[in-house]
C-alpha cells in the first residue's frame, strides 16, 4: 500500500528559556481514510526567469473537491533578499525566502481557485522545487491547435 | 533567535523508485512570537490565529490533534485553502496581510499551533 510519511522537526536552542525540539511524523492518508496517497507530481524543479505569477499546480476542473493533497515547495535560491510569493487561487498564503521551504494540505475547492501560483521576486533566475502527493487529479483535455 | 525546521519525506512504496528526501533551513526570528498553544477550534467562522493587520513573515506550524474530524483553514477573508486531517501537521510562511483562522469542519476539535516573525 502507497504511504508518504511526512515528519516535522523543528529545534531552537535560543528561541525562549526553554528549548525547542519539536518532532512530528503522520504518514499521508486519502480523506477520511486510513489508505495511503498512492499519486504524486514527482520532485520537480523550474527555473523562474520573470516575476510573472505562474501555476505550478493547477486545478482545471471541480472534481478533486474533498479530495487530499500535500504541498511541498521549497525556494533553492541562495540570495537573501529573494524570495518568491506562494498564492493559492490568487489568495497570498506568503513568503519563501532563499533557502525557505513550506508543507501544507491543499484543498481543492474549484477550478482554477486552487490553483497553486508563485511569483519570484527578481528576474535574474531563481530555481524553485515542488511536489504534491495526491489521490486523484484532473488532468487538462488536450488541445492540440 | 534561530529556528531551524526540518522537513522529510518518505516512501518506500508508490514509486518504482524510493522518495526519501530532507530540507532544512536556519530562520533568524524576531518578535513577536507565539509559543506552542493548543486551542479548541469550533465550527464557527472567524477563530483568527495569526491577524492580517500585523507586519512582517509568520513562519507558522499547526497540528491537528484530533483522530477523527479535519480542521480548516484560511485567510482572513474566510477564503478556505487548506484542510489539516486528523494527526495532520503543516508549516508555512504566512505574508502580512494574508492572516490566518482555523474552522472544524464537523465538530470541536484541538489544534495545536505556533508562529514565529521573521527576524
Amino acid at each position: 500500500m502507497a504511504t508518504t510519511t511526512a515528519t516535522l522537526a523543528l529545534s531552537s536552542p535560543d528561541l525562549v528559556g526553554d528549548a525547542l525540539a519539536l518532532n512530528t511524523s503522520k504518514a499521508c492518508y486519502k480523506a477520511g481514510t486510513t489508505i495511503g496517497l498512492d499519486q504524486s507530481t514527482g520532485l520537480a524543479r523550474v527555473y523562474l526567469t520573470a516575476t510573472t505569477n505562474v501555476d505550478i499546480i493547477t486545478v482545471p476542473g471541480a472534481v478533486w473537491a474533498g479530495k487530499n493533497a500535500k504541498v511541498y515547495i521549497a525556494n533553492l535560491s541562495t540570495v537573501d533578499s529573494e524570495f518568491i510569493i506562494v498564492t493559492k487561487g490568487g489568495n497570498v498564503i506568503g513568503r519563501l525566502y532563499a533557502g525557505d521551504w513550506m508543507w501544507m494540505p491543499m484543498e481543492q475547492k474549484a477550478a482554477h481557485l486552487s490553483d497553486v501560483e508563485i511569483a519570484p521576486n527578481v528576474a535574474s533566475g531563481m530555481w524553485v522545487e515542488y511536489m504534491m502527493v495526491h489521490e486523484g487529479v484532473v488532468l487538462t483535455t488536450s488541445a492540440d491547435s | 533567535m534561530a529556528l531551524i525546521p526540518t522537513l522529510t519525506i518518505k516512501d518506500t512504496t508508490t514509486f518504482s523508485d524510493e522518495i526519501n528526501f530532507s530540507v532544512t533551513d536556519s530562520l533568524t526570528t524576531g518578535t513577536p512570537s507565539q509559543g506552542l498553544t493548543k486551542v479548541t477550534i469550533t465550527t464557527a467562522d472567524n477563530q483568527e490565529l495569526v491577524d492580517e493587520a500585523v507586519s512582517g513573515v509568520r513562519y507558522f506550524y499547526a497540528k491537528n490533534t484530533d483522530s477523527t474530524n479535519f480542521v480548516i483553514l484560511q485567510t482572513t477573508g474566510s477564503v478556505q485553502y487548506a484542510r489539516l486531517s486528523p494527526g495532520e501537521f503543516c508549516f508555512f510562511p504566512i505574508n502580512d496581510g494574508a492572516g490566518l483562522e482555523a474552522r472544524a469542519d464537523t465538530a470541536s476539535i484541538i489544534l495545536e499551533y505556533a508562529y514565529w516573525a521573521k527576524g
